[in-house]
Order: structure tokens, then sequence, then C-alpha cells
């Protein structure tokens, strides 16, 4: 066996124990022996590397609101183990968690929907979904204490509700439910309110001419988007001065 | 200027106000980890999380981030880059983990994954040296780390630095330096690392070889340069003494 | 357990508020105070602000493993909550009064951290500025402005009509905003994503090798200054609007992808700066984008 031949034992054996020919060679070629002295001390050097490494705990958590963003995570948004108030107090959580339009607003509409019925006792109060009243087994009013599931079918890109009419009737709620409080903050709320409702429509009224647009209709899912965030940060406002 | 007070289980402000509600909302925002180990195995975590559940996602990157987290760190060399990969690469499993069935180990699904994403972002680099197309499929005349055969070698001297191993791994092309640290750092079998990057097993194996002969010259670079400033410093220490 | 802890808490709480509020209630009524609250950490601590109320919040760094945390309220219709557990503090200023006039629900923080701190603020109308803090960070206003300097790490900002001006930051970057405007001062960023319905952006910097810079505008103007070292993939599309290309001497057009481009409505530019190593996408509505070159 010559040093080339060896060489293609090694690249097919690895550094398995070799046929007695490899041996026979490397027997009498000290410039071999080298060469696997040093393969092997190179692979007993990379066994002690470490195979694993710590990632930043940023990275799950930015993961995580992707996940969430994406609906691949479906889960309700949790409040551990309180007891909250029947008005309807949304977790802490939601507000830094980035949602889905279709997240969004259907969960927003059934709070919100929540919110307004429970101040007004002489209205029917909104179907809510069983695991929504178990939550609250005492309570009086069928009030969510939790923001409930989205209502999405099995195929995770259709929404069962209509979130642009279900937007609608939050915002005229929102309008009665801030009337009597004037602010700083409620005045630039509703100016946005009014800006991202144009646009909506301008977006709109693009698509009826060209339905096919990706671009108008990537835009205008972003302005529903924040008009859902902008009705939440209404609802909170609201509330806080209430 | 008020005095310091107990920094826990106090509070300032004019009301005394009960806080188990936001002391709630305060757990669910913490950093999210599970408050509790969960006894699952990864095939019911597998079920779970194609089911949307958070915590089994949560249980599946816990299980598996540090290897990928190591794979990436060791293919960009940097931790920034890192970070992106791994993300990228746990988003694709995950948005895709509904169509696993289980065919192949689910860490060998991972590991492909992470493989890919790091070889196409690789690939949009346009590294200058050893195109990625030649390292994986290479042509048997020309493409490896020349060994002049039967020629006197620089030994390594037994053992081997692993800061200089480490380093000398940064400077392995793609190809090699992957099928490099699956198999001699992280331990996956050939039949395994073929599955992960989608190629033979004779392929790997020869992958693996030019790997490590390519290590050992940059290894050996390493010997002489350290050797060729050693005698640098000695001349100039003796120059400085006349 | 965890409810246990909850409700001693809450017990330990109402009790020590109680005697706090018989000692002392009497000296708030009426008048600005100003507490101070120190808080030893040992690990990277992450600072929570809930600014319900109106005010600034401001938050510096500094080279002790504490968090001193100052708070200036202006009257007594404020309530503040400040609680240490572990290496995470949690600020929180609520108005008690429902018929409180703004500028008596007021409270302006100013927060001291070590350099390696994640934060995590909210305000309704004030100032959030953050200055020479390394860590994630989620910001979020509705009016307020967010004005950013020397920081780095995962930077979330969200504001309603607040706008942002970030300077010499690292990191990534994520900023949404329905009238607020962004600018981005010499930046050393891998990842920006800016997306505002009616504000404008700039972006005045760097593109890192391999970054993603993605910049998105309703009606406002999108506006880009690279420079010579840059080397960038450019995709700037306006649906409604022009693209004013006022670097075209070194923006090599893609013929290819222009094509293709083509055949969507409004007006495009595709190209490459240089090698091609970081990609930006530049998007706007109806309003304007504008590419210039830095001399």
């Amino acid at each position: 066996m010559q040093c080339k031949e060896l060489e293609i034992v090694l690249e097919q054996e690895g550094l398995a124990p070799l046929p007695a020919s490899a041996r026979e060679h490397l027997a009498g070629c000290t410039a071999c022996q080298g060469f696997l002295a040093d393969l092997s001390s190179i692979v007993a050097a990379a066994k002690t590397l470490p195979d694993e490494a710590h990632p930043p705990e940023r990275i799950w958590i930015s993961l995580r609101a992707r996940l969430e963003t994406e609906g691949v995570i479906r889960e309700a948004a949790e409040v551990a183990g309180a007891t909250l108030p029947s008005m309807g107090w949304r977790s802490l959580a939601a507000w830094f968690r980035p949602r889905a339009l279709a997240t969004a607003s259907a969960g927003l509409v059934l709070v919100v929907t929540a919110v307004f019925l429970s101040r007004q006792p002489d209205l029917q109060p909104s179907p809510i979904s069983p695991s929504i009243a178990q939550n609250n087994p005492g309570s009086t009013v069928s009030a969510p204490s939790v923001a409930p599931s989205p209502v999405v079918s099995s195929d995770s890109h259709t929404v069962v509700s209509d979130p642009t009419g279900d937007l609608n009737r939050t915002e005229g709620d929102l309008a009665n439910f801030h009337l009597a409080v004037t602010s700083p903050v409620n005045t630039s709320l509703r100016q946005d309110l009014q800006t991202v409702n144009e646009f909506i429509a301008e977006c709109e009224l693009h698509l009826k001419q060209y339905p096919h647009d990706d671009v108008a209709r990537e835009y205008l899912n972003s302005a529903y988007q924040q008009k859902a965030e902008l009705l939440a940060a209404m609802m909170d406002s609201g509330r806080s001065e209430n | 200027m008020c005095a310091s007070t107990a920094v826990t289980g106090t509070t300032l402000g004019g009301m005394g106000r009960i806080r188990r509600t936001r002391s709630a909302a305060i757990a669910q925002l913490a950093r999210s980890r599970p408050t509790e180990p969960v006894a699952w195995t990864e095939v019911e975590a597998i079920r779970r999380a194609q089911a949307g559940d958070a915590a089994a996602f949560e249980f599946l990157y816990q299980m598996h981030g540090r290897r990928v987290y190591a794979l990436c760190l060791r293919m960009v060399g940097n931790p920034a880059d890192a970070e992106d990969l791994m993300q990228e690469a746990f988003l694709q499993l995950f948005r895709k983990i509904g169509t696993f069935r289980g065919e192949s180990a689910f860490s060998t699904w991972l590991h492909r994954m992470t493989v890919n994403v790091v070889l196409m972002r690789l690939r949009k680099k346009s590294l200058p040296t050893d195109s990625l197309e030649e390292t994986l499929e290479p042509d048997a005349e020309n493409s490896g780390p020349k060994r002049d055969v039967g020629a006197p070698d620089l030994r390594l001297s037994g053992a081997v630095d692993r800061v200089n191993l480490e380093r000398s791994i940064g400077k392995l092309p793609p190809g090699y330096k992957t099928v490099f640290v699956l198999h001699d750092v992280q331990g996956y079998e050939h039949n395994e690392i073929a599955s992960i990057m989608g190629c033979s097993v004779g392929n790997s194996k020869s992958q693996l070889h030019k790997a490590r002969t390519r290590l050992r010259e940059l290894l050996q670079e390493e010997i002489r340069e350290q050797a060729r400033q050693e005698r640098q410093a000695a001349r100039s220490q003796s120059d400085a003494g006349d | 357990m965890m409810q246990r802890e909850i409700v001693e808490r809450g017990v330990l709480s109402l009790l020590g508020a109680g005697l706090l509020l018989c000692a002392a209630a009497p000296s708030w009524a009426g008048k600005t105070d100003h507490q101070e609250r120190h808080f030893t950490v040992k690990g990277r601590p992450l600072v929570v602000l809930q600014n319900i109320v109106n005010g600034r919040i401001e938050v510096k760094s500094w080279k002790n493993r504490e968090v001193v945390v100052t708070c200036d309220v202006a009257s007594s219709k404020v309530a503040i909550d400040i609680e240490q557990v572990g290496d995470r503090i949690d600020i929180s200023a609520s108005a008690l009064a429902q018929s409180a006039q703004p500028h008596d629900v007021e409270a302006n923080f100013q927060v001291f951290v070590p350099e390696e701190t994640e934060l995590q603020l909210k305000t309704q109308t004030g100032l959030i500025y953050v200055e020479q803090v390394n860590g994630d960070m989620k910001l979020q206003s509705i009016a307020g402005d967010v004005h950013l300097k020397e920081v780095s790490g995962y930077i979330i900002v969200k504001t309603t009509a607040g706008n942002l001006v970030c300077t010499q930051c690292a990191g990534k970057l994520d900023f949404n905003s329905i009238s607020g405007s962004a600018q981005i001062l010499q930046p050393a960023l891998s990842s920006v994503n800016l997306m505002t319905t009616t504000g404008n952006i700039l972006y005045d910097g760097d593109f890192v090798r391999t970054g993603l810079y993605t910049m998105n505008s309703g009606r406002g103007v999108v506006e880009v200054h690279f420079s010579g070292n840059d080397s960038f993939d450019l995709n700037a599309y306006s649906l409604l609007g022009n693209v004013d290309n006022q670097a075209s001497e070194f923006v090599k057009p893609d013929t290819h992808k222009r094509q293709h481009a083509s055949s969507k409505p409004g007006n495009s530019l595709i190209g490459t700066v240089g090698q091609g190593l970081a990609k930006v996408e530049l998007s706007s509505y109806s309003g304007t984008i504008r590419i210039l070159k830095r001399n």
C-alpha cells in the first residue's frame, strides 16, 4: 500500500480500526504515522469542545412573540390565578404582545362588548364562549376575565368573524364610552383614530379598483391591526380615567 | 428625600391598595420560563406543539436550543448572527411542525433546517473562497486540501490547543465546517449528517476527512506563526539587551 | 405557593401602606412630592415602568449595581407603586381621582440603571428618554416622543402619535406608529423595521453587512442617506407616490428584477449599491421615497 492509498482508506473508514494492509504501511512510514497521529489529536480535541452554548433569553421571548403573532401558538392570553374585577380587565401582558389582526380584532370585540354591556344592565348579554364563562363561576355578569381565544377555523388563514364589521361596532361603542372624558391623551387618540380610518378608507377604495394589489392589501391589514391596538389603547385610557 | 424602605412588599403612595391583581399580572410578565418542570417526552411535546401549546414549544426549544445555538455560533463566528440564525431556524421549524410525521428523528429535522438556514445565509454573503457547491460535491482531482505525500510534516506534538482549534474551525469553508462540527463536536453519525445535509454518506465521510486534513494544515500554520513570533520577540529582546 | 406569596405580600402592603398613610398623608396634600428608592441588583435587571398618568421617563446608565428610581409627583392624586422581586423592579404611577386635572396627575421619573439592563416603559404623553443602556427594550407611548441615545439591544418602540429619534443605537430596532415619525441617525443596527401610517422616516447612517432594513410609510416620506462604504440590495416601491433617486450614479439598477416589478402599478427602484451585502426594502403607499448619498 502507498501513502495515497492509505489516505483513501482514511477517507472512507475514518479513524476506525484500519485493515491489515494499512497497518503494515503505517509501520514503515513515519510521515503517515505523523499524519494519523495529528488527525487523532484533532478529533480528540474536538470531542472536548462544548457541543452546547447558552443562547440569550431574549431569543425565546422574541421567538414566542413571533409565533403568537403568526398564530402558530394558539392559546388564550393568560392571567395566572388572579381574581379580576368584573369590568373585563385585560392582562397587562396582552398590551405588550403583538397580535395578528384576527386575534386582535376578535378578542377585542368580545372584551369591549362585555365591558359595554356590563355598563348597560338593560341589554341582553352577548354570547360568550363557555370556557370564558367558566373562568368566572361566581360572577353575576357574563363578562370575561381573560381575553378569549380567537375564533378561527381549522384552516388558520380563515377567520370566522368579520373583523372589519366588528371593529366598526367596537369603535362606535368606544366613541360613546369616551364622550364624557376629554383629555390630551384622548384627543390624541381620537385624532389618530380619524387618521387611520381615513387611511383604511383610502386603501379600500384603491383595492376596489385593483383587488389583486398585494402591497395595498398589506397596508390595509397593517392599518387594521393598528386600529385594533388603538382601540385597545382607548379602552385602557378610558378605564384608567374612569 | 425619602429614606430607603424595605424593597419588597411595601407600597409608596397615598393609599393602601391591594396589589394582588397586579402581582399576578407581574408574575405573568416575568421572563417566560415554565414555572414548573414538565415531565413530557419529546413525542408528547411535539404532539402538543402541533396543537399550538406554548409550553410545548418552549419545552422543545429548551431541549434543543443549546445545541442549535452552538452549531450556529461555530458556523458564523459571531453571536449576533448566530442568534438571528437560531431564531430563524426555530421559526421555520415551528411553522412546519404540523407536517412532522416522525419519519426522521426530530433533532435531525431541526438540524437540517438549521444547516439550511445557515448555508443560505452564507451563500448570500458570497464568501470569496471555496464555493459551497464545490465543498458539498467535490471534484476528486482538484478539490480538497493537498497533502504532500511522503514529505516531512510539522507534527502537532500530541495535544491540540482548544483555542487554536476553535480559531481554525472558524477558518474552514462552510461545507467542511458543518460536517466537522456535526460529526466530531456534536457526535452525529454519517447517516444522520447525510440526512441533515442532503448528501450521500460517502460524501459526508469525504467532507469530514478533508475538513480534518485542512484543520491540520491550519493548526500547523498556527504553530509556525507562533514560533515565528517567539523568535521575533527573542530577537528584539536580545537587541534591546545589547 | 405563588398565590400564598401574593396574598402575604398584599397583606403586608396593606398594613404598611395604612401606617404610612396615617403618618404621612397630611404632608402630601397639595404639594409636589419627591421620592427616591434604591434597589441592589445582582444580574441583568429588568425595569418595568408604567406611567399611566402624564409625565416624563428618563433612564440613564451608571457603573453601580443598583437601580435608583426618583419620582416627582405633582399632587397627592397620584399613586406610585414600586416593587422589587429579585432583579425585576416594577414601577407604576396611576391617577387616584377620577376628576383630576391633567396637570395634577403628572409623575416624572428619573431612573439610573446598570449598563446592562432590560427595560419595559410605558407612558401616555410624556417623553421617554433612554441613554447608554444595553439590553432589550419595549417602549410604548401614546402621544409622547421617544428619544434614544447610544442604546443597544433589541429595541421595540410603539407609539400612536409619538415620534422616535434614535441616535447612535445598535442592535435591532422595531418601530410602529400611526402618525409618529422616525429619525434614525448614525446607527449601527443590523435589523431595522419601521412602520408608520402617516409619519415620515429618515434613516441617516450605515447599513451593516448582512443586515435587513425594512421601512414602510403609508403617506409619509421615506428618506434614506447612505455612504460610499455601504453595500446593499435596494428595493424601493411607492404605490401612488414617487421614488426619487438622487444617487443614481451609485445605485446600479437590476434589470432582471425591474422587468418583473414593472408589471405592478406604482413606481419602483430596484438596484444594488456596492456588493449588495445588506438588504434594504423601502415602501410607501402614497408618499415619496428618496434615496441620497452622504458626502
